[in-house]
């Protein structure tokens, strides 16, 4: 891959440690309160770049930056309330919500943690479809990151160039599950539906295609004197700050850890397909933009390869009928079928007593979920544990020391949807 | 920095290389549909506004009351109203869809046992009246013309 | 007589050229930016969208006039002219043909005002220009619109001395700090243009008039700066429009510039091409450095404020002293 190379790991210094941080915080609201010589702006709720509901308030000393405090809440829709009167199945929809430029990541994570609750197996063939789908979702986010990023240091042309690619993404999700952002796809047990027909070829070509496109974007702005100005040595956040924060996904492996769940533990159908995990050793924005780019081609390389090893098989698990929605054909002609359409319609599925976590690589970070049951087919409590939460969470130790003009592209950096944080 | 370095940057290189790409751009296809003079149909699987599916000949609905769309909807947006016909069998008697609340999820079309209920490819639904919103049973039994997917597919 | 009547006639198509333009260039600036992004830009008002900018000047005349209570009145109304007049003054110095042409039995040249400082001239107007943004930010009463607007004048002040330096070059060159006969000296086919000998200073004096306009990448002014709306903030309206319309003739003005200096003005590239009369030619290369613009500013992102002024001071002044250095020494052994 063109571009930058990647040299021996020097680990940058620190910026600071903990302790110095909260020293800092500290004299500097003391400061604020006395002389108040400092600006406060407020980086409102509406963005001029699409970050999504998201306020920082910030404190400015001329340009530098001395406080930020960030404030979420804007997009609170009550989700995890709302999954304690929703029965599993039904709640799978509103996993869509969460993160929405990667949805069926979400349904992924909630249905890999509700499958490991319920001890159910997916079968080979919904494997390689799950993997398929997740790495669509993370090359249709990191596309848009790309896009907004860029965008965000003034180079509008990207944005919709980087959108007129990410149609050839939407259209083969629409062709697969009927809807291009909400896709609520996958189902306890597998997923919703099979691979239509001509799909493989389709996503076969847009796969091969991708490369050449995804060349084209660094030609424009990997070299870029402009943009190299404007992101390499800018918003330096270590492996300790990210360990401390709890900043996961490409901003942690930018930093020189290779923390990839999807390596370490493997889910779907991972461990049956060869790639590499992307990983940077300067922890600035040029390192997070090169990891997105190297996991956007590494994308394409897994799809191709699940095209090609494609199993064929059941798209849903059949073993499981206390647990698991029926196949529609067979509804339609057996009477047992019918039942357990009812059953699970009426009763909801049996869940063991017990609580459970699993957390998967989606494109933002980790995403965990942490489900109590008490043995009903409604979950006692169900916890979403999003990235960008903790991303937003991390704020102060991101903002604070730079120039306020650095601020939106090191925010941009750091990829966040507020849908993600606020559930 | 070696020569090659000072030249490249001295000739801004990578800007006219940067240029180049948006050029071609320029003078390439456009991707453009000028919607809504051109259309572009919805794949077979799109999940538009929902239809209830008559028999073509006898005109009778497939439906059989049995309360699932409802029941596995999770917005709960549908709303149905039955009673005992003349022969004990369930009869249907009023339908309504809430579209302001539907989130179309495609569940109620892949939970019905009777293939009863579709999802269309109709989603121009922009209208200045809300109580346009609430789809009644005449409503969706009209709306079959725009069903586009054959039906049991899966 | 004649000659006055003479003079308000070139006066007259002077301006109506300029402001006819921009109407056209703003629809064009949309156009473009669809074409380079994919996708085609305005199409529904008139034959391929070319009414837009009347349908958005409509747009814009039937909005409110507000004029902040606390701002500064008469300095307020009066900062998006500052922007916008000065550019037509340095319209007129720019000669569109040769001088003594007959026209209908009439002896006309082709300038409105061969003035023998043109150069000069130019450049005040310039720095004239200057105030504009800078009394507009300060009069609206706004700490953003402020600091916006010190910013834009710095980074204008700084990159005109690059500018001017660069000129210098030219100057030395063709002797004369008239328009008119920088023209002449380019006489001849392109090989005598003075962008040849003159390439950085075309180069440096290209890259410092973008800086001048407010264009990407050195816009920190113009599009939404990541916080601050720079000292267009408080206007709305057809004050907005006229700081627009400012910006954009302040364009027109400087491809003409640059096509006059380093171009060869309204000369043809090929001797035996001189039946198109010259101010075919010159607008044609001005269209040329408008697109340029245009192309540039859809390319690629923009500077940050220090570096942009870094940029400025530390690169492109001792460059353009470097050029003056080494033009001076071979016109004066050669």
């Amino acid at each position: 891959m063109a571009g930058h190379e990647s040299h021996p790991p020097a680990p940058p210094k620190p910026r600071a440690t903990p302790e110095e941080m909260r020293e800092r915080k500290r004299l500097s609201r003391q400061r604020v309160s006395d002389d108040s010589e400092f600006i406060t702006v407020s980086m409102g709720p509406q963005h001029p770049s699409t970050h999504g509901v998201y306020q920082a308030v910030v404190d400015l000393d001329g340009e530098i930056v001395v406080n930020a405090r960030p404030s979420i809440g804007n997009l609170h829709r009550g989700v995890e309330k709302l999954a304690e009167v929703k029965s599993y199945h039904r709640f799978l929809p509103l996993t869509d919500r969460l993160d929405y430029i990667s949805s069926f990541a979400m349904n992924h994570a909630y249905a890999e943690a509700v499958e490991k609750l319920m001890d159910i197996e997916v079968p080979r063939r919904a494997r390689y479809i799950r993997t398929i789908g997740d790495e669509l979702c993370r090359l249709s986010n990191h596309l848009l990151w790309l896009g907004v990023h860029v965008m965000d240091f003034g180079a509008q042309t990207f944005f919709l160039i980087c959108f007129r690619d990410r149609e050839y993404v939407l259209d083969l999700w629409e062709m697969l599950c009927g809807a291009r952002l909400t896709h609520s796809y996958a189902r306890i047990g597998g997923v919703a539906a099979d691979l239509p027909d001509g799909w493989v070829e389709k996503c076969r070509a847009a796969m091969e295609f991708m490369p050449r496109r995804l060349a084209e974007y660094q030609r424009l702005v990997e070299k870029n004197r402009i943009f190299l100005k404007r992101t390499v040595g800018i918003g330096i956040f270590t492996r300790e700050d990210c360990v401390a924060w709890r900043v996961t996904g490409p901003s942690l492996r930018a930093t020189g850890m290779e923390r990839d769940l999807r390596k370490t533990e493997p889910y779907a159908a991972y461990d049956e397909v060869d790639f590499d995990v992307a990983v940077e050793y300067d922890a600035d924005v040029y390192s997070r933009y090169l990891v997105r780019m190297k996991e956007m081609y590494e994308s394409c390389r897994i799809i191709l390869q699940c095209l090609d090893q494609l199993p064929e098989g059941d798209y849903i698990n059949q073993d499981a009928p206390s647990q698991t929605f029926p196949r529609k054909k067979q509804v339609m002609r057996d009477s047992a079928a019918m039942v357990q359409d009812f059953m699970q319609t009426f009763r909801g599925p049996k869940v063991p007593k017990g609580e459970v976590y699993k957390a998967i690589e989606v494109p933002k970070g980790e995403m965990g979920v942490y489900i109590v049951s008490d043995g009903t087919s409604i979950p006692q409590r169900l916890h979403l544990v999003t990235p960008t939460f903790y991303h937003c969470q991390a704020t102060p130790a991101l903002f604070e020391g730079e120039m306020i003009s650095d601020v939106v592209g090191i925010f941009g950096s750091v990829d966040i949807v507020l849908g993600d944080s606020d559930r | 920095m070696g020569l090659k370095d000072i030249l490249k940057s001295s000739t801004f290189y990578e800007i006219l290389q940067g240029m180049s790409v948006t050029g071609s751009y320029f003078v390439g296809e456009k991707v453009t549909v000028e919607y809504p003079k051109e259309q572009i149909p919805p794949f077979e699987r799109f999940r538009g506004v929902q239809c209830l599916i008559s028999n073509p000949e006898t005109g009778e609905l497939n439906c059989d009351a049995c309360h699932i769309c409802a029941t596995i909807c999770p917005s709960n947006c549908i709303f149905i109203e039955s009673s005992e016909g003349p022969d004990g069998a369930k009869q249907l008697d009023s339908f309504v869809i809430d579209l302001t609340r539907c989130i179309f999820c495609g569940f109620c079309e892949e939970a019905c046992p009777r293939a009863a209920i579709a999802m269309t490819s109709a989603f121009e639904f922009s209208t200045y009246n809300k109580n346009d919103l609430i789809l009644t049973k005449d409503w969706l039994v009209e709306n079959q013309k725009n069903l586009h997917k054959e039906l049991r597919k899966r | 007589m004649t000659e006055f009547i003479i003079l308000i006639i070139k006066l007259i198509l002077i301006i109506a050229v300029a402001v006819g333009m921009v109407p056209f260039l703003i629809f064009f600036e949309r156009k473009f930016a669809g074409f380079f992004q994919s996708r085609m830009g305005p199409t529904y008002a008139g034959p391929w969208g070319s009414l837009q900018s009347f349908g958005d000047m409509a747009k814009l005349m039937s909005k409110e006039d507000l004029v902040p209570a606390a701002a500064d009145g008469p300095v307020f109304r009066i900062a998006p002219y500052i922007l916008f007049v000065p550019a037509f003054v340095s319209m007129t110095l720019i000669p569109f043909g040769p001088m003594d042409v007959d026209i209908f039995g009439y002896n006309v040249d082709l300038v409105v005002s061969s003035f023998d400082a043109g150069v000069i001239m130019f450049l005040a107007l310039g720095s004239l220009a200057v105030y504009g943004p800078v009394l507009g930010g300060w009069a609206s009463n706004n700490n953003w619109a402020l600091l916006g607007a010190l910013r834009s004048g710095a980074q204008m002040v700084s990159y005109e001395i690059s500018m001017g330096l660069a000129v210098v070059g030219v100057i030395v060159m063709a002797n004369t700090l008239n328009f008119v006969d920088i023209v002449d000296a380019q006489a001849g086919g392109f090989w005598n243009w003075f962008f040849i000998p003159q390439l950085v200073g075309f180069v440096i004096f290209f890259v410092a008039s973008i800086a001048e306009l407010n264009r990407d990448p050195f816009n920190l002014a113009e599009a939404e700066q990541e916080l601050v709306a720079g000292y267009m903030t408080e206007y709305s309206g057809m004050r907005w429009g006229i700081f627009m319309f400012g910006e954009y003739v302040n364009m027109v003005v400087m491809s003409a510039v640059i096509s006059t200096i380093f171009l060869g003005g309204w000369r043809a590239p090929f001797e035996f091409l001189d039946v198109i009369p010259g101010f075919i030619w010159l607008v044609g290369k001005m269209l040329f450095f408008i697109f340029l613009y245009m192309w540039i500013r859809w390319t690629l992102p923009r500077y940050r404020y220090n570096q942009l002024m870094d940029i400025g001071w530390k690169i492109f002044l001792p460059l353009a002293i470097a050029n003056l250095a080494v033009t001076a020494l071979i016109i004066s052994v050669v």
